[in-house]
């Protein structure tokens, strides 16, 4: 298939999986698959895959709440499969071109946030005021295609069409103990998005279950979802013995006592 | 001790529940503010994003100002918040040098505001207050989560 | 402010369950136009829209309550149906009674916005993601294609039902559910529930996803280890879970993504170099 081509699909990609947030926000955009799909375009849909899952273990953290928008990780995740792919390399590569391509089109996103959507949002506001809903309804629908959608399927597929050429004769020139190193760094990367969910979920005495997981694993040699499932007979057998000892588990009826000496719930000072 | 005070248009919520109780270790969290002890259902709602083991106090200002003076929040490990830069300074002028850190976590953007950073956005009667804080000595920062860098408002340029 | 309706299959009032499932599609949409400055506000008027439009025949009713949801908005997507039957249910009660106070409607979707959101992110970003996204790439790891099937399905059959249900558990049952939820203790225990699922799945992952192989042999002879071996007759994966630690040490710490990132691509070239760390 002629680079043009893939150039195009490669952006249908990218657009479908920024369509997420047209769809429920049903995580089309992490890189498990887009990695799956850029496979599929480029002709390799089980490196695509494997591509896709160190993509996502590298980029488990990335994600927003709140105001927080981090690195455009679709364009990291197709581009980077599909330059892996095409230069006959495997995840190291990836992982090598998704970070910066990501941080780069993360400019891009800002700037369609920045010039693009205000325009969109503010003609939504004189829709309302001419009780006009089918306009708002275009506002919100064009909005997010023009300000996000469109700028990041141009960036992926000029990307891919520019890039391709110059990808190639990069890796040549790279030393083996680099492509090396990066391959180690591969196996290394997990580790940052687990210490930032391990951050986000661990409070006072649970970091055991962190433990027992791991020691389930390595042990007893119990696959993720079977520690899945050990979790939530734990979780269920825990949550039962608590309210079977404790009544209404911690309601707002009870009156547990903080350290410190005072009524957690008596809302006084 | 009063560890610290956050201005934050929504109060209570996930951000400011869990990443901020947890990082600075309170247990209690003092909502100052006029309009939500009358408001039953919004007394609800932040009872909803209370932690477990942290205490939750919502009252008026006037009192929490009086509270705070009384010393009876001396026992808690206590973490304010406040709705506005305007209630944060009411908060400051009637207790002295009680607080001692505030953080501008996020305030809304209308047609007065100017946006200094990400979520904050200030009115120029809230610039003022802000100048006036930092002459009295209290360290204002703009920090959404904890593990994001702290930009001292005295260092930003009104834009 | 009970939204309690007389029977479960009709609804009572103006509005069918044909008009909240237009609502419920529209939400579907609710971060494709998020932006800086009012969030989710169009995707929550776009939802609200055929609602408004059956419940007001005036212009000026009509003109207020876009104005109204069009305000600034942000909740965990998939929870987002909750506030929007709250709304319905509010603006319905308004419409037929016109005695509501209608800043109300705002004061609620604004207080609700925050403890939703705290319980929702670490519900569905933390656990659930979790969970599909611990099976999933288990299984892509090793090129199966079923790995990123699974991802999408484990993830979004619980988040598109949680869509649904919150749709009409807000529109039935108000804001007055969450707070009994909340009383029943409830919500305690699903998310202390959820936190334990959720550690152990990350538990797991540090032992299977990180690779850490060090091949430079220690002794001689028969008697010769490589490392890797040494580190593994203490404790299996003994240096996957220091690492670890270590990272979460520097990211308690506050260094910045990009800077953990370059580090361990740092420490992959050097060990390569050196022949410390294999691949």
């Amino acid at each position: 298939m002629s680079e043009f081509i893939l150039a195009v699909l490669l952006a249908l990609v990218a657009m479908l999986a920024n369509g997420e947030y047209l769809l429920g926000s049903s995580m089309l955009s992490r890189p498990i698959v887009t990695g799956t799909l850029a496979g599929l375009v480029m002709g390799d849909v089980v490196t695509g895959v494997t591509i896709g899952a160190t993509l996502e273990l590298a980029f488990v953290g990335n994600f927003s709440i709140g105001a927080s928008i981090p690195p455009e990780m679709i364009s990291g995740g197709v581009l980077g499969t599909a330059f892996a792919i095409q230069s006959g390399t495997g995840p190291e590569v990836a992982l090598a071109l998704a970070l910066p391509i990501a941080s780069l089109v993360l400019v891009v996103k800002n700037l369609g946030f920045l010039f693009v959507l205000p325009p969109f949002v503010h003609k939504a506001d004189r829709y309302a005021l001419e009780a006009n809903s089918k306009g708002i309804s275009r506002m919100n629908l064009l909005g997010g295609f023009f300000a996000v959608n469109l700028p990041i399927g141009l960036m992926v597929g000029i990307g891919y069409y520019l890039g391709s050429p110059v990808i190639e004769k990069l890796l040549d020139v790279i030393p083996k103990f680099i492509m090396n190193g990066l391959t180690i760094a591969v196996g290394l990367l997990p580790a940052y998005g687990f210490a930032l969910l391990a951050n986000m979920m661990l409070k006072k005495g649970n970091w055991v279950y962190l433990l027992l997981g791991f020691a389930l694993v390595v042990y007893l040699k119990l696959s993720v979802t079977g520690i899945t499932i050990f979790g939530l007979v734990i979780a269920l057998i825990l949550v039962g013995y608590s309210s079977f000892n404790g009544g209404n588990g911690n309601g707002s009826k009870g009156k547990p006592v903080v350290e410190g000496g005072f009524n957690e719930y008596d809302e006084e000072f | 001790m009063i560890l610290n005070t956050r201005v934050d248009h929504r109060l209570l919520h996930g951000q400011v529940a869990f990443a901020w109780t947890n990082y600075l270790n309170v247990n209690c969290i003092l909502i100052a503010n006029d309009t939500v002890p009358n408001d039953e259902t919004r007394k609800n709602t932040m009872r909803l994003a209370k932690p477990q083991g942290v205490k939750l106090i919502m009252k008026p200002i006037n009192e929490c100002v009086n509270a705070i003076n009384q010393g009876l929040t001396d026992k808690y490990k206590m973490f304010i918040v406040v709705d506005s830069v305007r209630d944060a300074y009411r908060l400051v002028e009637g207790t002295g040098n009680a607080i001692k850190k505030l953080t501008l976590g996020g305030t809304k953007a209308t047609s007065e505001t100017k946006n200094i950073s990400k979520a904050v956005n200030l009115t120029d009667q809230e610039f003022t207050y802000l100048d006036e804080l930092i002459l009295k000595g209290v360290n204002v920062y703009i920090q959404q989560v904890p593990s994001d860098k702290k930009i001292k408002y005295s260092e930003l340029k009104r834009r | 402010m009970s939204m309690m309706k007389n029977s479960s299959d009709q609804m009572e009032g103006v509005l069918t369950k044909k008009d909240l499932m237009n609502v419920f599609w529209r939400s579907f949409t609710m971060e494709w136009a998020w932006n800086y400055e009012r969030q989710m506000n169009l995707g929550y008027c776009y939802s609200m829209i055929p609602v408004l439009d059956k419940l007001y025949d005036k212009k000026e009713d009509r003109v207020e309550a876009y104005k109204r949801h069009l305000e600034f908005y942000n909740v965990t997507p998939w929870l987002s149906s909750f506030p929007l039957g709250i709304s319905i249910a509010m603006e319905e009660k308004n419409a037929v009674s016109k005695n509501l106070d209608t800043s109300s409607i705002n004061n609620i979707k604004v207080a609700l916005m925050g403890p939703l959101s705290g319980i929702g992110d670490s519900l569905f970003w933390g656990t659930l993601r979790i969970i599909a996204m611990g099976i999933g790439t288990s299984l892509a790891l090793e090129g199966n294609i079923l790995g990123p099937l699974l991802f999408l399905l484990i993830f979004n059959i619980p988040a598109i039902l949680a869509r649904y249900f919150g749709l009409f558990a807000g529109y039935k049952l108000g804001a007055g559910f969450l707070d009994k939820i909340k009383e029943s203790g409830l919500m305690d225990k699903l998310t202390f529930g959820a936190s334990i699922i959720g550690l152990m799945v990350v538990g797991a992952m540090i032992a299977s996803m990180v690779s850490i192989t060090m091949p430079l042999k220690i002794g001689s002879g028969k008697d010769s280890m490589t490392l890797d071996d040494m580190f593994n007759n203490i404790i299996p994966g003994l240096l996957p879970l220091l690492f670890t630690g270590f990272i979460y040490y520097l990211v308690k710490k506050g260094v910045k993504a990009h800077w953990v990132l370059l580090l361990m691509v740092l420490i992959g070239i050097v060990g390569a170099y050196t022949g410390i760390l294999g691949v």
